[in-house]
Formats: structure tokens, C-alpha cells, sequence
């Protein structure tokens, strides 16, 4: 499993998919991430957000590059790409989101 | 954690298990090896329960399948393993042989190896849009056929294909008749002898409540098959060829006994609760569960719908929501309703061309006796938020 940079993501996995053509991805962050860290993913993309879930749901997808998406309190999420590479992705991220920021 | 789950992927694997095979388990796992299995001395395994090997597993198994000769229960490591034995042990070489597109990948990999080695001609029945394979093509196709494979219930759509009149058909045309019953094993009553069955490949850990890694086939005595394998049968072993003798000639090496046990703990559970009780608990739940979820607008629904008959439906079915794709319903149920159901093709990609959901394939629910109406309630709960969101 590749290891990154300190940051929100520190690890991705890719994850085999019974659908042949998606690239698919499982990132572990350095903690369970908060409703503050899911919000400023908002600069990202398309953030959406549903806190009435009995686990809030966020969905977070950048228009021909990714969607990220996962749920609130998980060490890690599902990333798909469409297209890019998936350690610049993971560096995307975590240069946005700056877990110490909190 | 478990105990929150609500877990409908029992066509993947059934969870849970019943007490009584957990019990068969810990007694077989506790005693030494010799006293498990042939040769050995017990009477009683360590649960106390009565004392197993894999001869008395066979008799279970042809009583339970209406069988005549238990030495013909070949135990492998599931179908899988059971279908690539029959297939390249089975075939002559220059065969046309018969199966259909709701097939697994189990049976269509290994036909599609032998087309490609230049072995066989390969035909691949249709079905229509609830999974049921076309009966007059197929009894027109199997003509000249060596062999004819197919899936008793489809692991997609759940449905139950009438096999007597598919083995009528093969038995005209002079084809073995090769019976997939993954699904249907411990599931729906099957019986080899009145539904003309030549070849029955079941797996262990669906409907017979067994573990992972066990299952069989049955091999009617007029048949030979060579083996996969070969190797250490614990007798003949003087040998330095493969003995001919049933079952071990296909069981080289030490049999999963586990696993074995496991199936015959779930068949006589079966037996105690009743088949046709069990049945029909699925049956009511996969009912309750269709009915609540054609309420939800966006949803488009792959199930079998019975009507004569020769149309049945097992406990399983495949839905999507529109707008969004399997794999990210199946998230959102997983992730935020803590609800097992399956994304994708189900290892059966053919079916999808019928049913319009290729490449993507459908979310898929698949039911147990040990689920309840308030698990069909959260499923449909949790069906109808992701929807919204679609
Ligand atoms: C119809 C069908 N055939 C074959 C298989 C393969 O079974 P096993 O896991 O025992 O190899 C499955 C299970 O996924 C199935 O549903």
C-alpha cells in the first residue's frame, strides 16, 4: 500500500472492481474524518452532504477528474477516477484540506 | 459490530450460520485428526454430537438429493472446482455443447478455454428480461449436443428454471444433462433422479449452510469422468496411478473435512426446520420486499415474476436506481445503513446483455431465512434515501 506525505489521506488501496473499466480506490485518512474537514473538501468540487443519514453521507465530485465519497466518523473513503493519477489526486486533497487547520 | 449488520448477500455466501452447524464445527475442529475421519475410532465427535466422516456425509447427501449411489458425491472445493472437473474431464474433444447466457462464470470460463483450445462449438441460450432461459430454443439447440449446462436458479434475477423439461429435452437429443444448483442447493427441493439429472454441482456455503471452500457434484454411475488432479487418496496407495475407483479418482489429497461436516450439519438442520417452512419465509420476505420497494419512483426492478407454474422465484433479485450507479447505492447502503447487498455482475456477465444492465450490472438482494420484515424495512428505507440522492 503506498504510503504519502503527512495529510488528511496517508494511504490508498486499490480496490478490485467487478466492473472492469473503474479505477477504484480506497484512501485511509490519518483520523475518522469530522463534519469540519467534509466541508472545506468544498473547495474542491461539488461538494454533498446529507447529515440525516444514520451515518452522514458526503459526496464529493470534481467535473472529468474524480469523485470522493464516503461517510462521516470513517477512517477512510472510496475514491473513482475518471481520469488523472492517483497520487496526484491524493495530493490534491490533502493540500486543501489541512487537518491541523481544525 | 455484526449484530447490526443486516446482511442480504446470502446468495454470495450465507451469514449467519445455524447454531447447529457452528456446534458440528467447533466438535470437529476440536478432536484430533485420526478420530475425524476414516480409520479412526470415535463414536462421537468432540460436540458430542454423533461421529461423522465423509461416507456418512455422501448418504446424506444422496437422500437429500434423491440420489442412488452416494459413492458418486465428489467433494471438491465448491463449484467451481466441480465444474472445471466435469467440463475438461467430461467433453470429448470436437463437442457442440449447449449452455445458456445466465450462466456463471464457473461454467462459461471454462467453456469459453475449451472453445478457444479449438474443442468445442459453444451455444449460448437466451433468456428473457426475468431471467428465464428460452425452453423451445434450447430443445431445439441441444440436438447433436454432447452436453447441456444449466443454471437451476439465476444468481441475478432468482429464476427457478423448470429442469425437467430442460433434462426431457437432453435426454432426447442424447446429451448429458450438467445442472449448476448453486443457488438452488438446500434452497428448493432438487431431486437428480425424478428431474433427470446426470451431472448436480452444488457449493457448500449458499443454501446448505456450509462454510467456504466446501461443496461437490454428482456423477451418475453410466458416466465417467477423468480427473483434475491427482495425487494422495490415504489407500491404494502402492498405486503410482490415480485409482479408478468412485469417489476417490476424483479426490486426490486431503479432503476439506470441515467443510464437509459443515454441509451435512445444514442439511439436517434443514431437515429439522423443514425445507418448505425455510422456503417459505424467504418467499415472504422477497414478496414484502418487491411490493414496498415498486413504491419507490426511481427504481427499476430485474426480478423474476412467477406466473404458470414453470415460472418460480427464489429469494434473490437485482434492482438499480436510476441515475446512479450500483456501486454507489451499494455504498451508501453499506456505508450509512449498514446493509450487505452486492454491486455489480455477479460473476454472471451474459445476463446483463438480456437485461439491458450491461456493463454495470445491478445492486442485488439476496435473502435467508434468517433475515426478518424489519431487515426488508431498513433495506427499503435506506433504498428510498439513496434514491433521493440519486
Ligand atoms: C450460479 C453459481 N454458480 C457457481 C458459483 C460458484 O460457486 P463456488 O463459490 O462454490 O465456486 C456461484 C457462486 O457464486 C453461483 O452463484
Amino acid at each position: 500500500m503506498p504510503q504519502l506525505e503527512e495529510g488528511l489521506i496517508t494511504s490508498w488501496r486499490k480496490r478490485s472492481s467487478c466492473v472492469s473499466k473503474a479505477k477504484m480506490y480506497e484512501l485511509t485518512y490519518a483520523f475518522p474524518i469530522t463534519p469540519w474537514l467534509i466541508r472545506a473538501l468544498d473547495q474542491l468540487g461539488t461538494l454533498e452532504y446529507f447529515p440525516e443519514f444514520p451515518r452522514p453521507f458526503y459526496r464529493l465530485t470534481v467535473r472529468d477528474s474524480f469523485q470522493l465519497k464516503g461517510v462521516e466518523g470513517a477512517p477512510s473513503a472510496r475514491l473513482i477516477i475518471f481520469r488523472g493519477e492517483v497520487d496526484a489526486i491524493c495530493r490534491k486533497i490533502g493540500k486543501y484540506i489541512d487537518p491541523d487547520a481544525e | 459490530m455484526s449484530q447490526s449488520i443486516i446482511y442480504l448477500n446470502n446468495a454470495a455466501t450465507s451469514w449467519p450460520k445455524p447454531e447447529a452447524v457452528l456446534r458440528r464445527l467447533e466438535g470437529v475442529l476440536q478432536a484430533p485428526p485420526g478420530l475425524q475421519e476414516r480409520g479412526g475410532t470415535a463414536k462421537a465427535d468432540a460436540s458430542g454430537g454423533p461421529y461423522t466422516d465423509p461416507d456418512t456425509c455422501r448418504r446424506t447427501l444422496a437422500d437429500f438429493f434423491g440420489a442412488a449411489v452416494p459413492d458418486r458425491f465428489i467433494f471438491t472445493s465448491g463449484a467451481t472446482e466441480s465444474l472445471n472437473t466435469i467440463l475438461f474431464g467430461m467433453i470429448p474433444a470436437g463437442s457442440r455443447i449447449v449452455s445458456t447466457v445466465i450462466e456463471h462464470n464457473s461454467v462459461l470460463r471454462p467453456l469459453r478455454l475449451l472453445e478457444k483450445r479449438g474443442l468445442i462449438e459453444l451455444v449460448l441460450i437466451g433468456c428473457d428480461r426475468e431471467g428465464y432461459v428460452d425452453k423451445e430454443a434450447f430443445a431445439a439447440e441441444v440436438e447433436g449436443c454432447s452436453m447441456a449446462v444449466v443454471n437451476h436458479i439465476s444468481n441475478v434475477t432468482g429464476a427457478i428454471q423448470p429442469l425437467k423439461e430442460f433434462s426431457a429435452a437432453a435426454r432426447k437429443a442424447g446429451a448429458v444433462f450438467v445442472v449448476d444448483a448453486s443457488q438452488s442447493a438446500g434452497v428448493v427441493p432438487v431431486d437428480i433422479t425424478r428431474q433427470g439429472i446426470d451431472v448436480l454441482v452444488f457449493t457448500g456455503h449458499k443454501g446448505l449452510f456450509g462454510i467456504q471452500g466446501s461443496g461437490g457434484f454428482y456423477l451418475s454411475p453410466h458416466l465417467e469422468c477423468r480427473p483434475l488432479k491427482v495425487g494422495g487418496t490415504g489407500v491404494y496407495s502402492s498405486l503410482e496411478e490415480q485409482p479408478d475407483e468412485y469417489p476417490i479418482r476424483l479426490e486426490a489429497g486431503t479432503r476439506g473435512l470441515p467443510g464437509i461436516i459443515s454441509m451435512e450439519a445444514g442439511i439436517q438442520w434443514i431437515h429439522r426446520e423443514g425445507q418448505a417452512v425455510l422456503a417459505g419465509r424467504v418467499d415472504r420476505l422477497r414478496r414484502r420486499a418487491l411490493e414496498e420497494l415498486g413504491r419507490i419512483p426511481g427504481l427499476q426492478i430485474f426480478a423474476a415474476a412467477p406466473g404458470d407454474s414453470d415460472r418460480k422465484a427464489a429469494g434473490l433479485f437485482s434492482f438499480l436506481i436510476k441515475g446512479q450507479s450500483p456501486e454507489e447505492t451499494v455504498f451508501i447502503l453499506q456505508e450509512s445503513f449498514d446493509i450487505r447487498v452486492r454491486a455489480g455482475l455477479h460473476c454472471a456477465p451474459r445476463i446483463h446483455r438480456a437485461l439491458g444492465t450491461w456493463p454495470e450490472g445491478t445492486v442485488r438482494v439476496s435473502f435467508s431465512p434468517f433475515n426478518t420484515d424489519s431487515d426488508v424495512d431498513k433495506l427499503v428505507q435506506a433504498v428510498a434515501a439513496a434514491e433521493e440522492i440519486a
